[in-house]
């Protein structure tokens, strides 16, 4: 009887692994950081098609709009991130050309992804906002939506990403500066992203460029 | 639910000869480690059916099932559920109100990560747990458990471990 059971038990993990359908890295994807923004001094090197580079460097902790952030140079641009208590916030500038100056249209922290991220996972964020320049109105409509496409492998230069996200990310614009001669202008941008757990971003397609992960260091 | 009715038939096909001990339990679960960074405590619920292979060992089935929600505002959830082959010793049976024992579990767990609606895809990995019981006896043939349990699921890359507070309720069956 007792052989009877014990066999009756091995039979156990041995149905379970034929019932089993294959084997994925689940939690190690729950444990990584798919878009890291800290510490000060990590360090992205990307080729642009058509050549060229972009180096994308943390490069200090500060605050902004009232919140403490990581501040990110993007070749001559900043970006502001906030990752924390499960989202990753980054604070959208918008500014509209107008006579020759910039103006601020729209300034504020927007959740840019939510964690864990799953396949399937589908976020829109939308604003309008408006301001007067000159005596001019201008209006500004934005919505972006972002969506994960699957779970993808990446390989480039610096090696082979497995277990990335593919996000795509649409963009849609439209500003307008009311006043004669001005005509509502909408732009539309669609990107795509692969994010690779604990690296971030290793790969972005727009319609007129691509951009490779060439070089990463984190920082200390 | 295929794995369950086979399990049922393996204890029915083995019934007649056996002195059993059925029982349910449930309990909460809090994730140890980076794997959940992202999620919050979590609910077990599970139920075995064992053989007493003498005064002190046990030896069965069961079938776990855990759900941890998230750790934030958001909507991921992660599910297990886990048959396993269990294992127990008591060193004082012949007490009706302390007879603290262990408890070891194998098998395999199949989790999922879903959120919104949408899942990521579905592992399966091997599955353990292994915890301390207090057995204390609440009359009509019922004894009550409680105690806690470690538990991990060694996925690829990365294992998942929680610990585990678990309150149970068995049932001694003799079939003979």
């Amino acid at each position: 009887m007792s052989r009877k059971v014990f066999v009756s038990l091995a039979l156990v993990p041995a149905i379970a692994m034929l019932c089993g359908c294959g084997r994925n890295p689940l939690f190690f994807r729950l444990a990584a950081n798919y878009y890291p923004v800290s510490p000060v001094g990590t360090q992205w090197d990307y080729e642009l098609s058509g050549g060229g580079s972009l180096i994308v460097t943390v490069v200090d902790q500060t605050v902004k709009s009232q919140r403490g952030c990581y501040k990110i140079q993007r070749g001559t641009d900043y970006a502001y991130f906030v990752n924390e208590a499960g989202r990753l916030d980054h604070y959208e500038d918008h500014r509209v050309m107008f006579n020759g100056y910039e103006v601020p249209v729209y300034q504020s922290w927007v959740t840019y992804l939510e964690w864990p991220l799953t396949m399937g996972y589908c976020r829109t964020d939308t604003a309008s906002a408006s301001t007067t320049v000159q005596g001019v109105t201008i209006t500004h409509n934005w919505r972006r939506t972002v969506e994960v496409m699957g779970l993808e492998t990446v390989s480039d230069s610096t090696g082979t990403w497995e277990s990335c996200y593919h996000l795509r990310q649409a963009e849609r614009t439209i500003d307008w500066i009311q006043t004669g001669g001005y005509e509502p202008e909408t732009t539309y941008v669609t990107r795509n992203i692969w994010l690779a757990p604990d690296v971030g971003m290793v790969k972005k397609t727009t319609p007129d460029s691509t951009l490779v992960l060439s070089g990463y260091s984190p920082g200390q | 639910m295929k794995f369950a009715s086979l399990l049922l038939l393996v204890v029915m096909a083995l019934a007649p000869a056996m002195d059993f001990e059925v029982g349910v339990g449930s309990g909460l679960l809090y994730p140890v480690g980076d794997w959940g960074q992202y999620l919050g405590s979590g609910v077990s619920l599970r139920g075995w059916a064992s053989y007493r292979m003498n005064r002190y060992l046990q030896t069965g089935m069961g079938l776990n099932a855990s759900l941890y929600g998230d750790g934030y505002d958001g909507d991921a959830s992660l599910s297990m559920i886990a048959p396993e082959a269990l294992f127990a010793a008591y060193i004082n049976p012949s007490s009706s109100s302390f007879n603290p024992g262990v408890e070891l579990g194998l098998g395999m767990a199949r989790s999922s990560l879903s959120s919104r609606g949408n899942s990521d895809p579905s592992t399966w990995d091997p599955w353990w747990r292994a915890g301390f019981r207090w057995e204390f006896g609440l009359g009509s043939g019922f004894k009550g458990k409680t105690g806690f349990d470690l538990s991990g699921a060694l996925g690829q890359e990365q294992s998942a471990e929680s610990f585990g507070l678990v309150l149970c309720l068995s049932r001694r069956v003799d079939l003979l």
